[in-house]
């Protein structure tokens, strides 16, 4: 498993764990109010905080075992093969983040609730990001 | 100009006239109401019901007028091409999304909420048209 594909696999698992923390919390605050809990900046902070250091410390301890271990290209190289794979990897994501766009929109037209649409947006970029990374491992085990 | 090129020009006047058109309606209804409107069913669907008739007239004319290119297959070149620009869009339609998403919890307004995600989701079809032009043209 190259580098690259063990990075992407961490942050895939980092984007599911941090969404489905902010949803928990979400969830638990909705219970207690009776109604759907609207949306808190310390919490989305805290959630974009969370994500991005998970990703962050799962590069930076990946990179720091690969470079001890290897002997091959130096860590973090992109070659041709990951830059094709990126390219389909981001296209395809493009496609799942419009229908996670579109499909709270329609929902929207239904329910009228901002703090509905807020929550089912953050869902729907939590899916989007999971779905770049695990289609990055996908690709990279995919004969290209 | 490829068929592929005129195709994208079409497009990208299509839906850019057709956003044009809906967020007036939008911006009007708002003016009327004194606060953001909210979506209104009939603009939608009449939106959507434009770009789709305004895209097959479109691509039909275009097609009568090269036939042979319009049936042949997008060439290694023009696959690259559109998957940078399909991926590139993504980065608009997402960074539209986070603005929505960072103005919502100051104003909780979920009708201007539902406005920036359309206009995010408009805006990164037009930029993906516009990158397909620009990646044919200069063959990056």
């Amino acid at each position: 498993m190259s580098f690259w594909e063990k990075g992407y696999l961490a942050t895939g698992l980092a984007v599911l764990v941090a969404g489905s923390g902010y949803f928990a919390i979400v969830w638990k605050q909705s219970l207690a109010l009776g109604s759907l809990a609207p949306p808190n900046w310390i919490l989305f902070s805290a959630y974009l905080v969370v994500l991005m250091a998970l990703s962050g410390v799962s590069f930076l301890l990946l990179g720091r075992a690969e470079a001890r271990s290897d002997d091959g290209p130096e860590v973090g190289d992109f070659d041709e093969r990951d830059r094709l794979i990126r390219m389909k990897s981001l296209s395809a994501t493009s496609h799942v983040l419009s229908l996670g766009v579109y499909v709270p929109l329609v929902w929207f037209l239904f329910h009228q609730s901002g703090d509905l649409l807020f929550h089912s947006l953050i869902g729907g970029l939590v899916l989007a990001e999971a779905t770049m990374c695990f289609l990055h491992v996908f690709n990279y085990n995919r004969a290209y | 100009m490829s068929f592929r090129e005129q195709s994208a020009w079409a497009m990208m006047a299509i839906l850019t006239v057709g956003g044009l058109w809906y967020f007036n309606k939008v911006r009007a209804a708002s003016v009327a109401l004194g606060e953001t409107a909210p979506p209104i069913m009939p603009f939608v669907i009449a939106y959507i019901v434009l770009i789709v008739i305004a895209s097959i007239v479109a691509m039909s004319v275009l097609g009568m007028a090269s036939p042979e290119a319009a049936n042949a297959p997008a060439d290694e070149r023009e696959r690259q091409a559109d998957s940078r620009a399909g991926d590139l869009s993504g980065y608009v339609l997402g960074a539209g999304v986070i603005i929505g998403l960072l103005h919502y919890p100051l104003h909780m307004d979920g009708n201007m909420l539902y406005h920036i995600g359309f206009a995010s989701l408009m805006l990164s079809q037009i930029a993906e048209y516009g990158l397909r032009i620009w990646y044919y043209r200069t063959g990056s």
